[in-house]
């Protein structure tokens, strides 16, 4: 799945790029000022806006994001499955020793360890709901930067227009010169328009589509566990949770 | 009011007069008249065992209550 993403930037770039070297000189739109101004003053925003860590952060998660690919509700599915069947075979204490062989979701392992110990269902529930708001906060985080990202890199490259623009005008000596200084003064804005349309507003999306369907496995892993929890055969187990497995 | 243990081997007090059912799945669960579910060592038939112990126990000593009054008014 990071392949799709990847090779969509590339393609972006390339029809920007394309539709450049169509009809004109890529010279109009080299500006390194204004690749400073866009770049720099959209870092400048980052930081004073949210703490590094959190910036760090959820640069790790999105490369984690690319890495891992879409969460597949299948698996995490067929695992729960696997867990409900131990259970009513063996009882949940038998869970222990089963876990890390055939369950790959950290937030099931959670549910799992939850069953096997036979804490209350009340607690079993609370505790996984906190986690789960906390895991979606950390995506939520990412999304709410990125927006913002996406939102003042156009800003920036205006400011740097704008610059151009007052500059230009007080300095014309040459009226001549007019056209030109203005075309330069315009590059830093599609900068930053172009930072924000092919890769601050995309991934700020991808942290919502990740998060939305992270979320819904999650909500399927809760009521898995509960439902075993509550003594349900694996069949009914499967009944309640198939819909979550057709949402693909 | 019978002891129980959890899985996890902490020991409480249940009210068995909220039992409304024991399961074996193969762990014991006890579904209780408020829809909780509370699952235990004990087996289904070890419960059973202790209730009617615990309703023994109560009635023996409502048993030797009743004794000691018939045996108070006897005497006046």
């Amino acid at each position: 799945m990071g392949i799709i993403t990847l090779l969509a930037l590339i393609v972006g770039a390339l029809i920007v790029v394309g539709s450049i070297l169509f009809n004109g000189d890529p010279r109009w739109f080299t500006y390194w000022p204004g690749v400073a101004i866009t770049v720099g003053g959209t870092a400048c925003v980052a930081l004073i806006a949210y703490p590094i860590r959190q910036i760090g952060h959820s640069t790790r998660v999105f490369f984690r994001m690319l890495q891992h690919g879409n969460p597949q509700p299948d698996e995490v599915y067929e695992q729960l499955l696997k867990v409900a069947k131990t259970a009513r075979r063996e009882g949940f204490v038998e869970l222990k020793l089963k876990k890390s062989s055939d369950i790959s979701y950290d937030f099931l392992k959670t549910g799992v360890d939850l069953l096997a110990d036979g804490v209350d269902p009340d607690q079993i529930l609370a505790i996984m709901d906190a986690k789960s708001s906390v895991i979606s906060e950390e995506y939520l985080v990412g999304e709410k930067l990125f927006n913002t990202l996406g939102t003042v890199a156009p800003m920036w490259g205006l400011l740097g227009t704008v610059i151009g623009l007052i500059l230009m005008l007080n300095n014309v000596d040459n009226p001549d010169l007019i056209p030109k200084a203005m075309a330069i003064a315009m590059v830093t804005t599609f900068y930053g328009i172009f930072m924000a349309a092919l890769v601050m507003i995309p991934v700020a999306m991808k942290f919502k589509s990740f998060r939305e369907k992270d979320e819904k496995i999650r909500e399927m892993i809760i009521r898995g566990i509960m439902s075993i929890q509550s003594g349900d055969s694996t069949r009914i187990v499967q009944e309640k949770l198939q819909s979550y497995n057709n949402l693909r | 009011m019978i002891w129980i243990h959890r899985l996890d081997g902490s020991e409480f007090m249940l009210n068995i007069d909220l039992i409304e059912n024991v399961e074996t799945k193969p762990d014991t669960i006890i579904t209780l008249t408020n829809g909780k579910k509370i699952v235990t060592r004990e087996s289904a038939e070890e419960i059973r065992r202790l209730v009617i112990e615990f309703k023994r126990q109560i009635l023996s000593d409502r048993d030797s209550k009743e004794k000691e009054l018939e045996s108070r008014t006897d005497r006046s």
